[in-house]
């Protein structure tokens, strides 16, 4: 069986350090972005089957990263997981309007996170 | 000559009789030829007695005459006087003084009225001086009324009078003047009125008619008119001429609602003022104005209804101020404390960002070592990674507390009303707690009757609500238990929708049901992990759910279970939807 890629996308390297090792232990491959515009040159690049998308991000911030995805044909059909450290009030219900499945607000519990990636996509 | 002398020598009455004549023709006089002197003397006598028998008796008649006419005099003149007295009796009726007085000003009648006015009576009063007795303070000099009482043969003014008893009054006197036969001044006619009490009241009037005119024009900033039943302006002050720009003979009779913006004349404005200050007395309002060249202005309105003794409707005050200075400060206000609200909420927006960064480290790492990712653990490392992990958990929870606590009122963002399906915000939020529900062992179902229409509510307000009520259902439900989402039509009020969120938590205790929704409400049951921070979760759905027209209630049994229920008005194009008045309503 092929190895799901995820593609984590996060300003912050520690971020996703400790994401690459979670994931990787899960047998997930990964696949790393740490702005806006390398986002979607990594997505198109990797075609990964899911995005952890930080909202902070320079050149361009999570919502825009969301819409391009939609715009996108090939790129509209992946899931998107929003992992953001931002005001969850303010920010989970944009984020699943512009097209997140999920929204998790930082710090994060691992073991949620990994049942809801493997919910995505089984 | 001989009968002459001899008649003297008798002497009978001689000065009064009228003598026949005292001419020597008297010789010549009926003496009859026959006969002899001494019977001619005879005759003579007799003869002369007959004439003076005759005169005596007409000197009777005309004695008579004399008599009756001196009697008819008499009576006249009696008639006279009584007449006279009872004229004199009629001057003593009135309370007015009636004074005649001489050439020289000396008092010459007195009548009754005068003497109880001035407190003299006529025997003191007769032979003064009027205004030497009465001390008369002349409001012209006297010599300018006597002067006007020759011209004109009257004059009339107020004077101040001093009683015996030295108080003062004020007296409405008429002088006429009397004249002789050839027309020369002769003395004066003189009536006064007591009008000391009159006066007193009409000089308490004009003072406080001053006064109030005073006050009115003083107003500058204060426009102060009246208006008649129909809202026609009746009257208009300084103030309102400043602040609406009309003079008064140009609005008088002019319809109030001239001042109004054309919305609100629209509306009908104007007219329910009318009917509110008649119904209850008195009308405020704020709101737009115009002016007469067309500017507007920000106005302070009090409208009162005015009534008379019989309980008629005469008319309305108005009083408008002019707060367009005022209105701009406050709005100033407004933007700077908006945007000092805006500011505070953004920074902390960020602190706390900033803040959940390094805890997201502490935990993503401390759970990886704790996990065996980075090699085996010891026990006692795993215990020591534990309590870090705990520790960073409540960590994470105090910076919620602190976000949700200093969050104001306008951090919270404006409800959009709109017809909205309930199957997406519902998709949404079980998405989004499916894999915490999962993590728990926790049965996360949704479940939505057929053909359920639109609500009328914020689809994102929505969807937060749903977040917080979920939250709450997975987080106090332990493992292996269960959460339902059900929305249907509400059974006993068909025109909302029913949301029901019901768990098989550790559920909540009777007296806690209401007040769960109060601001600052924490839950401690014991054994619960995650403190709910400050407790205000469930405040601001209660919020949320009021905003959008709906109701919200808990019902729960302890360790069996809870449910939350909440409602939301159905979209209906054709009604009219009284939260959306409500909402709509400028602000």
């Amino acid at each position: 069986m092929d190895k799901k890629t995820i593609l984590v996308v996060d300003e912050d390297p520690e971020m996703r350090l400790a994401l690459q090792i979670r994931l990787r232990a899960n047998k997930y491959d990964v696949a790393f972005a740490q702005d806006g515009v390398s986002a979607i040159a990594e997505a198109v690049k990797h075609r990964p089957d899911l995005i952890l998308l930080d909202l902070g991000l320079p050149a361009g911030d999570g919502f825009a990263v969301l819409e391009r995805l939609q715009a996108m044909n090939d790129l509209a059909c992946i899931s998107v997981i929003v992992v953001s450290g931002r005001d969850r009030l303010a920010s989970c219900a944009r984020s699943l309007k512009a097209g997140a499945k999920m929204f998790f607000q930082k710090p994060v519990k691992q073991a949620d996170l990994l049942l809801a990636i493997s919910a995505q996509i089984p | 000559m001989s009968v002459g002398t001899s008649l003297d020598n008798n002497s009978v009455a001689s000065e009064h009789l009228p003598m026949k004549t005292s001419s020597c023709d008297s010789n010549s006089q009926a003496e009859p030829k026959s006969g002899t002197p001494l019977m001619s003397l005879e005759y003579r006598v007799a003869e002369r007695t007959k004439t003076l028998a005759e005169e005596a008796t007409t000197l009777a008649q005309q004695a008579i005459v004399l008599a009756e006419q001196a009697s008819e005099r008499i009576k006249s003149l009696a008639v006279q006087a009584t007449a006279l007295a009872e004229q004199a009796a009629l001057l003593d009726l009135t309370h007015d003084s009636i004074i005649v007085r001489d050439k020289k000003d000396c008092i010459t009648f007195w009548n009754l009225g005068a003497a109880y006015t001035y407190g003299w009576s006529a025997e003191q009063a007769l032979g003064r001086v009027t205004h030497e007795l009465l001390q008369t303070r002349f409001s012209l000099p006297l010599d300018q009324i006597q002067t006007l009482l020759l011209l004109d043969g009257h004059w009339e003014g107020e004077l101040v009078h001093t009683r015996a008893d030295k108080s003062k009054i004020t007296v409405a006197s008429r002088w006429a003047l009397q004249r002789d036969g050839e027309g020369n001044p002769r003395g004066v006619l003189e009536i006064n009125n007591d009008i000391t009490e009159r006066k007193r009241a009409e000089d308490a009037l004009r003072l406080s008619e001053e006064r109030l005119a005073l006050l009115i024009q003083g107003g500058k900033n204060l426009a102060i008119f009246m208006l008649n039943p129909d809202g026609l302006v009746d009257t208009w002050n300084e103030g309102a001429q400043r602040i609406k720009g009309y003079i008064s003979k140009e609005i008088i009779g002019q319809n109030f609602s001239k001042f109004y913006i054309p919305e609100a004349i629209e509306q009908g404005r104007p007219a329910d003022v009318l009917r509110i200050a008649s119904e209850d007395g008195t009308c405020e309002d704020e709101g737009w104005r115009v002016r007469k060249d067309g500017s507007r202005f920000w106005a302070s309105v009090v409208v009162t209804a005015l009534w008379d003794k019989a309980g008629k409707l005469r008319g309305f005050s108005k009083v408008t101020r002019d707060f367009t200075d005022r209105r701009q400060a406050e709005m100033l206000l407004e933007e700077t404390r908006q945007e000092q609200m805006r500011f505070k909420d953004e920074f902390l927006s960020h602190v706390s960002h900033e803040l959940r960064s390094p805890l997201a480290a502490i935990d993503s790492f401390s759970s990886i070592i704790a996990d065996g990712l980075a090699g085996e653990t010891t026990p006692e490392q795993d215990t020591y990674l534990q309590i870090i992990l705990k520790n960073s958990s409540q960590l994470k929870s105090m910076v919620e507390d602190l976000l949700e606590g200093t969050r104001s009122k306008s951090g919270q963002l404006r409800i959009n009303l709109e017809p909205v399906f309930l199957s997406r915000p519902l998709l949404d939020v079980y998405n989004t707690f499916k894999g915490a529900a999962a993590a728990k062992e926790v049965k996360l179902t949704v479940e939505l009757a057929r053909d359920l229409p639109e609500a009328y509510a914020d689809e994102t307000r929505l969807l937060q609500v749903l977040i917080i009520l979920c939250d709450n259902a997975i987080k106090f439900t332990a493992l292996g238990g269960e959460v339902k989402i059900k929305a249907s039509i509400c059974v006993n009020a068909p025109e909302y929708l029913l949301i029901q969120i019901s768990d098989t938590g550790c559920g909540i205790s009777p007296d806690a049901v209401t007040r769960i929704f109060e601001h600052h409400y924490q839950a401690s049951e014991p054994g619960v992990l995650g403190r709910r921070g400050l407790g205000l979760g469930l405040h601001i759905a209660k919020s949320l759910v009021c905003r959008q027209g709906g109701e919200i209630w808990a019902s729960s049994v302890l360790n069996h279970g809870t449910t939350l229920s909440f409602t939301l008005p159905i979209y209906s194009e054709t009604k009219t939807n009284p939260v959306a008045a409500l909402l709509l309503q400028p602000v």
